[in-house]
């Protein structure tokens, strides 16, 4: 015999619209946080060879170097954006 | 009552949740809605790289959504619930409707292939298997690319709702173990299934992402390292290169694959546990022990065994071990060589492990870790019993007793897995394939692995060269093997369509 169980349909309907919800509205938020660092460290190399720390078109020389510091940095700041979101929506659970 | 009085909403056919294929049409369209407009990633993609096949993307993304539309539009009633049987109809159904759309963009673009290779690549990618009919991958158009890592990591996603949401409240294969509150409606309805699968979604955006991105730290470039990533995170093992990720021949693309792999081998729900209430919960769990336990287990004694019988130094020696033995426990199916050179003991050693599995709850698939437990619980309760009639035991895993329905469901599941296997060997060896192709089909099908055994479909071969039946019977075994056998079996069942 089957198990005596009923989904909830409303719950499966508004479930996957959150999904793709959830899906769109990360994906946005780790553009906008790669892109923001991104011209961040652009802004802050052009602050620093202007303040005669770095060496004129730094960023031509080392852009492997830049690109990859900045990876880094995102990595870590999406991290800590991904585990304040899930500790917003997981709030007051019972997992 | 007379046939004049009767209104169209008394008609049973048609009447609300009695109307069993309307609400699966339903759910088949809001399916479709989504893919069709996945495919229009591919289209920006293939435009970007000025592709010509971006118009047979678009030209699929729109019908596929205008199908999907309709389907939805035609069967919207005001459904209130559905019952097991439904669930049943809808995962099976979208699991065959989603490779069928989802092999469109293969049969149009200038690949060549019939439907049947269409299809297969199609359902490889959906169920996270990972086989595929496809060479010549490295100068292949990026979309075309692109959207078999969107079909894999489309894939993961459904398997990570059906393992958390669907299969523990349908009790398949012990699954009941794994009850989520959550999506729990039958008599403590807590209302917050939207908001875990909005968190389970996070989590998996979020995971590929940082998998993106590491691998391109690696040194992959950022379309490689977006591909690699929508295929680690769902462990499904489709790869932009013939050579797959033995093309890069990096230690560091390797180690951060095999770390993601892993990770989408654990339970997903443990994530959010992780992110809650700490990391005390991951490594308390039976089940992560036990995986990490089988993972150690194997790679430690077979580093040594390829040490010393080749050519590679201990670190390669570890590096590929590492990377070959995760892949294929975790039914990722990668490859960075071909291990099946290493020796007779590794061809039988991968060919075992492919029936291992990663966690339940997670992209990972094949027997799965649980079960085995499961298995040793319940025969060493069955030893304490022998010595000990009288006595009474109380068999717990992970908190949760070890009930004789759950003991009863793993056998009755691994049973029902090999008899498959023994099947769908037998039929592919009917069909004119040679033992070991037929049996490393079979098993890499079921446990949905990807690669087989051997110089046709072996690390270093692919799927292309077997006969069309073949690849139906060996689509069926992904199927079969994706939604947990059961599933699939209890349609064919005459009981299944009774009312």
């Amino acid at each position: 015999m089957l198990p005596d169980i009923k989904f909830s349909f409303k719950e499966l309907k508004y479930s996957i619209f959150y999904m793709v919800l959830s899906v769109f509205s990360l994906s946005l938020i780790a553009f906008i946080t790669f892109e923001l660092e991104y011209f961040t460290g652009i802004e802050l190399e052009s602050f620093l060879e202007f303040l005669g720390v770095l060496k004129n078109n730094w960023i031509e020389t080392h852009g492997a170097l830049f690109l990859h510091s900045i990876q880094i940095l995102f990595l870590i700041t999406f991290f800590a954006e991904v585990k304040i979101i899930i500790s917003r929506m997981t709030r007051n659970w019972t997992l | 009552m007379s046939l004049t009085n009767k209104t169209p909403l008394e008609i049973p056919a048609l009447n609300g949740d009695n109307d069993n294929l309307g609400i699966v049409f339903f759910n088949i369209g809001i399916f479709l809605i989504i893919l069709g407009l996945c495919m229009f990633i591919p289209v920006a993609v293939d435009i970007n790289s000025h592709n010509p096949d971006w118009r047979v993307f678009a030209l699929c993304g729109g019908l596929v959504t205008a199908i999907g539309g309709l389907l939805y539009l035609a069967n919207k009633r005001n459904y209130k619930s559905l019952s097991v049987k439904q669930g049943f109809l809808i995962t099976t159904t979208t699991w065959i409707t989603i490779p069928l759309v989802g092999s469109l963009p293969f049969i149009f673009s200038d690949l060549d292939i019939s439907f049947t290779d269409a299809f297969f690549e199609a359902i490889s990618g959906v169920t996270t298997t990972g086989s595929t009919v496809l060479s010549g991958l490295d100068g292949m158009p990026p979309g075309i690319l692109i959207w078999r890592s969107l079909l894999q990591w489309l894939g993961g996603v459904g398997i990570i709702v059906m393992g958390i949401a669907i299969m523990p409240l349908l009790k398949i294969g012990g699954m009941q173990l794994f009850r989520t509150e959550a999506f729990d409606v039958s008599e403590n309805f807590i209302p917050r299934s939207t908001k875990l699968a909005a968190s389970l979604s996070v989590l998996y955006v979020g995971l590929t992402t940082m998998c993106a991105t590491a691998l391109t730290l690696a040194g992959m470039t950022p379309f490689e390292a977006i591909c690699h990533a929508l295929t680690t995170i769902s462990t499904g093992g489709f790869s932009t290169s013939d050579a797959s990720i033995g093309h890069f021949d990096s230690a560091a693309i390797d180690y951060v694959i095999s770390i993601f792999m892993v990770v989408g081998s654990i339970p997903f729900v443990l994530y959010l546990k992780l992110m809650h209430s700490g990391p005390k919960y991951v490594f308390c769990d039976q089940q992560v022990r036990g995986f990490l336990l089988v993972l150690a287990s194997i790679i430690g004694p077979l580093s040594i065994y390829l040490y010393l019988n080749s050519d590679y130094n201990l670190a390669n020696s570890f590096r590929y071990v590492v990377f070959n033995v995760i892949s294929v426990i975790t039914g990722t199916g990668y490859a960075s060589t071909d291990y099946t050179l290493w020796g007779n003991l590794s061809a039988v050693i991968f060919f075992f492990i492919m029936f291992i599995g990663g966690c339940s709850g997670s992209t990972s698939c094949g027997i799965k870790i649980f079960r085995f437990q499961i298995m040793i619980i319940t025969i060493k309760n069955y030893l304490k019993k022998y010595f000990y009639p009288n006595g009474i035991f109380v068999s717990k895993y992970n908190n949760h007793k070890v009930t004789d329905t759950v003991s009863s469901s793993v056998f009755v599941f691994i049973f029902l897995f090999f008899m498959s296997f023994i099947f769908i060997s037998l039929c592919l060896i009917l069909l004119g394939l040679d033992f070991k192709t037929a049996i490393s089909g079979a098993g890499t099908a079921l446990s949905n692995v990807g690669p087989g055994i051997g110089n046709v479909i072996g690390p270093a071969g692919n799927f292309e060269t077997l006969p069309d039946t073949a690849k139906w019977v060996l689509s069926f075994a992904m199927l079969l093997g994706r939604l947990e056998i059961l599933s699939v079996l209890v349609l064919m069942s005459t009981r299944f369509w009774k009312n």
